[in-house]
């Protein structure tokens, strides 16, 4: 009985159809089915019912979990339905493509010399599986093979391989299930031919081939009387197909390189990995059309539209009946212009356009994203997923007795509480992870106190997230270690992103995560002299040191980090601050206030004095931009490192008739940068800068108003009516001379009465309260 | 050379029609003059069994094409809309002359268009003497399209009335024209459908109603995408306009006219091409169809007062007339585009000297 060689499309829905009446027709004895050895065991279990499709197969490399390998599988995909048909009618199953030892190990010499072997993707749209998932390898551009499908699908006047494939194979009849596979084959033999380029094609695929061969002889030798089926990417088949010494083949297999592989396991997957959209490279695009085409097999494209009409209407769109009729209309009769026998998504996106859109196509995004890819996702059962990393994730939520819904959920914890303290650490984990399981609410002064409040949400994305990343470790610990460790050596990072991390790690109680981050910007630090970089990285890590004993953590080396920090900004601060570039001028001014802000914070006397050394030398250089000259001044007044003849000193100095206007103006902007209050309440401030004034000549005066004006209107309004009545106030309490103060506390003021005055008023108050100078009764 | 000044399109490209109509090889609706493949050749041009080469009229998406074809097969009315100056008004006439080979039953839609231009009016003398009666009747193109199976076609249907938009409803559902006054009613033949036309950015536009609205299917069409076809679009045109204007000029170097629309697409869409700098935007839309219009001027303005060959002075004037509109505004665009785009580009200072005489 010669061997029946069936070539499928991966995930074809009615390539999956015709291959199950294929199947039942032949009634097999032995099926072949193009996946790598080490799959075998994972097959028996496809009809267990708590095994819903979309799942994956999955495997890495031992030593080095990136190299990991998936192979989706939806129910529409011909090997699904393979192995089912395996299971139900107990028909023998052998996977027969390369294992994935030999692989992955191939993957590995690849990408060791990408160099060398530019375009040798081993990925085009025929294949599902063999992708590197992390590293998106399936990205690189398709090869020649599929583009070969491509010239066939030009020749039929379509746009490409899968807009050929999904109108003359997937969504034809036919009463004989065999004649679609023989034409296939028949093509794909034309094509293999005539592209000579392809005979040789890549050394993966001829490896791949030639052991698929060694397992056929085998098999063949195995059952010489029974029926085989072999079931294999429709590329392949001619490869097959060839007589092949089986020197050469040999030839080709002998020394193969191996890795150590970890069993493969059943995963969870996801429509939306499936589709192209995820840049998850050869998939499908739309997993959800191609799930109901299988459901529907007879729909004529109402049962679709309804659909979609039902999504748009969920959405808000008024989309009626007459719609979807007309919808239909022009779908189907579109299909007749293009000579195909059935409307197929083009078709159907075109006619919801026209009809429903008016002409405009933004209804399709929705509809895309609910239907045509679909939002499915599979389930594996507990005990058959073998990866730890989520196990790990499924009982830390037993441990801290979170649970999980598809509503959002508000959680209020108290650091002070262990079991609290920990599920803090657990959101803080996934956060850094990647997940989006839960996110913190801001509240006002939450730095320093014990009170957090998270949303949690959970959905099934989170599952295949952690799937994808299950490379990373077993434990959701140990996982996010290594995550941070690989985002922190991979990118060349400022260090203020670093302390922005640092910041979420010791969050995330991660001991040798920190480590190695407090190393990463040690060394950073050393050897950097980007002011504003490390300017911006000191609040992160003041506040870690300031609010560490929130979470009773060492941040001991932190501290350190901080110190050296310091003595770097101070040595190269004025530098940095002489003729900035003037992009870059207003973040670096934003910078000093939060910067002193945590000088305050940490109150450590070392931190302070390098800060006030930094200052004073920025305010006494005249190059230094004025913008800083004045704030830095200002903040010098702050610490009481200068006094109030000192402030008026340096105002006189700044607005000296040789300074440029613009200068001025920006050491006033400088100066008075937020001082609003402080006007009105720090009266010696407010004295230094009204003696000042007081002192200007007239010229001088002139000169200075405009830019003073602008320097005060940066005040709102309230502030500056306050500023002025406080002005005035003092004016008309004033003695002649122009530096006298007011006191404010109640009780004495000295007024200076003029006595005569004062008597020639008094006979006439007497008369109001109706006493004589010398009467004393009352009335 | 006949005296006309522009022939209908069943005329000027009876040749065409009349080889797809012999090379015919698919079904053809009733009443209609070639297969539904065949007018869609027509409109994107392509190569025939027998060898002729039918040039294209609509260049674009091709599926675009497809679905407006697919819509008139399915009897339902096609709603061409879209920026002033994408080629609607010419593809519903090409459309019109490749079904139905008559692309003169039209109405043209102005706010001061009545009940009377669409359904059906009266010959007030005969209809005062006789009272009503068929002969009293005047006919309208729609009323002679649905009696004859043909194409109507609408232009600027949002510009008509609101009320008399209307009058279209019964027309489009029940294909039926009732006729009150005389008790009978005019019912459409095979190959009756409705070709109108929209601008979706115009003032003074009346929103068509739902119900109206559903009757339609409708098919926006796009500026065209890239700079390489709007020169294509813009280049074949301006060789129809010449060789029928028999202007004695030189065929316009590709340079020319890409310069043309190189100016229209950024000063568009608000950027350079190269994306590096943002520009303002005047007032106009500076469609396609302006551009070929400015380089049919210059091209009249060389060949009657110039030296023959297409310059920067000639299209200048033509330029400046399409960007400028509103005289105050406009011009700000336009000089600060001049000043910060054009003076600095390579070989194009003379675009810019020619510039500095108008404004």
């Amino acid at each position: 009985m010669p061997t029946c060689l069936l070539g499928i499309r991966h995930h074809g829905y009615g390539t999956a159809r015709r291959l199950v009446e294929a199947l039942e027709a032949l009634n097999p004895d032995l099926i072949l089915l193009e996946g790598p050895a080490e799959t075998a065991p994972l097959m028996p279990h496809v009809d267990n019912p708590e095994l819903v499709p979309p799942v994956a197969m999955m495997g890495f490399e031992a030593a080095n979990p990136k190299n990991a390998s998936f192979y989706p599988l939806a129910e529409f995909s011909p090997e699904w339905q393979t192995m089912l048909f395996a299971k139900s009618h107990s028909v023998e199953i052998r996977p027969f493509d390369l294992p994935l030892a030999h692989m992955l190990a191939l993957h590995k010499e690849e990408s060791d010399d990408k160099d060398d072997k530019p375009a040798e993707a081993e990925s085009d749209n025929e294949e599902s599986g063999g992708d590197n998932a992390e590293e998106g390898r399936g990205d690189d551009a398709p090869t020649a093979i599929g583009d070969s499908f491509d010239s066939l699908a030009c020749l039929d006047g379509m746009a490409d391989t899968d807009e050929w494939w999904d109108a003359r194979v997937e969504a034809t009849h036919s009463d004989d299930p065999l004649d679609m596979f023989l034409a296939i084959e028949e093509a794909v033999t034309a094509l293999r031919l005539s592209s000579d380029s392809l005979t040789t094609s890549s050394r993966e695929f001829a490896i791949r081939e030639a052991w698929m061969r060694r397992c056929l002889r085998e098999a063949e030798k195995d059952c010489p009387d029974g029926t085989i089926v072999v079931v294999c990417g429709a590329w392949h088949v001619p490869a097959l197909r060839a007589k092949v010494k089986v020197k050469d083949d040999n030839d080709l297999l002998r020394g193969l390189p191996k890795v150590k592989m970890t069993e493969m396991t059943w995963v969870p997957w996801a429509f939306s990995r499936l589709s192209m959209y995820s840049g998850y490279g050869a998939g499908i695009v739309s997993p959800g059309f191609y799930q109901h085409q299988w459901d529907n097999p007879s729909d004529d494209g109402s049962l679709w539209l309804s659909h979609v009409a039902r999504v748009l209407r969920d959405n808000g769109n008024d989309i009626s009946v007459a719609h979807v009729i007309e919808a239909l209309n022009l779908a189907k009769s579109l299909a007749a212009l293009r000579g195909i026998s059935r409307p197929g998504l083009a078709e159907f996106d075109e006619a919801v356009t026209t009809v429903m859109g008016f002409g405009d196509d933004t209804l399709l995004s929705l509809v895309r994203k609910k239907l045509t890819i679909g939002t499915v996702y599979g389930s594996v059962p507990d005990d058959m997923t073998n990866v730890p990393l989520l196990a790990d994730f499924y009982a830390q939520l037993k441990r801290l007795k979170i649970s999980l819904s598809e509503q959002d959920k508000q959680l209020t914890l108290d650091l002070r509480t262990d079991l609290h303290l920990q599920r803090s650490i657990f959101f803080n984990r996934c956060q850094l992870f990647g997940l989006d399981l839960a996110s913190r609410e801001e509240i006002a002064n939450a730095a320093g106190t014990f009170k957090e409040v998270w949303t949690l949400h959970y959905s099934p994305e989170i599952a295949i997230r952690m799937v994808e990343r299950a490379a990373y470790g077993n434990t959701l610990e140990t996982a996010c270690t290594s995550f941070v460790s690989a985002v922190c050596l991979a990118s060349d990072s400022d260090i203020a992103s670093l302390a922005d991390l640092l910041e979420s790690v010791m969050a995330a109680d991660l001991p040798s995560a920190v480590d190695t981050l407090t190393a990463c910007i040690d060394s950073l630090a050393a050897t950097s002299s980007d002011f504003v970089d490390m300017m911006k990285a000191v609040p992160h890590l003041a506040r870690i040191v300031r609010y560490g004993t929130v979470r009773n953590q060492d941040y001991s080396s932190v501290r350190r980090m901080l110190d050296v920090l310091f003595a770097r900004i101070n040595a190269g601060g004025v530098k940095a601050c002489i003729n900035p570039e003037v992009d870059s001028v207003d973040a670096m001014f934003d910078l000093f206030s939060p910067v002193d802000y945590s000088v305050s914070i940490l109150d450590d006397e070392d931190i302070t004095s390098e800060w006030l050394d930094l200052l004073s030398r920025l305010s006494s250089t005249d190059e230094v931009y004025p913008l800083i000259l004045g704030y830095s001044s200002r903040l010098l007044y702050n610490h009481h490192s200068i006094d109030t003849s000192e402030v008026s000193r340096r105002l006189s100095v700044a607005s000296s008739v040789g300074t440029p206007p613009l200068d001025l103006a920006l050491f006033l902007d400088g100066f008075l940068y937020g001082s609003a209050s402080t006007l009105l309440i720090d009266d010696d401030l407010f004295d230094a800068v009204n003696s000042w004034l007081h002192s200007l000549s007239d010229e001088d005066y002139t000169y200075v108003l405009p830019v003073l004006r602008r320097s005060f209107h940066r005040f709102s309004s309230p502030e500056r009516r306050r500023i002025g009545e406080k002005a005035k106030s003092l004016l008309s309490s004033s003695s002649l001379s122009s530096s006298s103060r007011v006191s404010s506390s109640a009780g004495s003021s000295e007024w200076n009465v003029c006595h005569d005055s004062a008597a020639a008023v008094l006979p006439l108050i007497e008369l109001f309260f109706g006493t004589s100078p010398s009467n004393n009764s009352q009335s | 050379m006949s005296s006309i000044l522009r022939a209908h399109a069943e005329q000027q490209y009876a040749e065409e029609l009349d080889a797809l109509k012999r090379n015919e090889k698919n079904a053809v609706p009733d009443n209609w003059q070639m297969s539904p493949q065949s007018v869609v050749t027509y409109l994107m041009g392509g190569k025939l069994k027998d060898g002729f080469e039918v040039s294209p009229k609509y260049i674009g998406n091709r599926r675009l094409m497809e679905i407006a074809v697919a819509t008139l097969l399915t009897d339902r009315a096609l709603l061409l809309y879209g920026l002033p100056g994408t080629a609607k008004s010419w593809v519903s006439e090409h459309l019109a002359a490749a079904i139905s080979g008559d692309s003169t039953l039209i109405v043209q839609g102005t706010a001061g268009t009545g009940e009377e231009s669409i359904r059906y009016g009266w010959n007030y003398a005969r209809l005062l003497a006789e009272g009503p009666s068929e002969k009293a009747l005047v006919e309208t193109p729609v009323m002679k399209a649905m009696r004859l199976g043909k194409s109507v076609r609408i232009e600027e249907l949002t510009r008509i009335g609101s009320d008399v938009q209307d009058s279209l409803i019964t027309i489009l559902s029940e294909k039926a024209l009732p006729i009150p006054e005389l008790n009978t009613e005019v019912q459409a033949v095979r190959g009756f459908n409705v070709i109108a036309t929209a601008n979706n950015r115009d003032k003074g536009v009346n929103e068509l109603s739902s119900a109206l609205k559903r009757r339609f299917n409708t098919v926006i069409l796009p500026l065209p995408d890239s700079v390489d076809e709007e020169v294509d679009i813009v280049r074949r045109r301006v060789s129809d306009f010449s060789s029928a204007m028999n202007i004695p000029a030189e065929k316009p170097a590709a340079e020319e006219i890409r310069r043309v629309v190189t100016i229209f697409r950024e000063l568009r869409q608000g950027l350079t091409e190269d994306g590096k700098t943002k520009l303002k935007q005047p007032s106009g839309t500076l469609s396609t169809a302006e551009a070929i219009s400015v380089v049919n001027n210059g091209l009249t303005m060389a060949g009657y007062f110039g030296d023959g060959a297409l310059h920067a002075s000639d299209l200048m004037s033509g330029i400046v007339g399409a960007v400028v509109k509103d005289p105050v505004q406009d011009k700000i665009v336009w000089q600060e585009y001049m000043e910060s785009v054009v003076k600095h580009r390579d070989g194009w200072s003379d675009l810019y000297r020619a510039q500095r005489d108008i404004i």
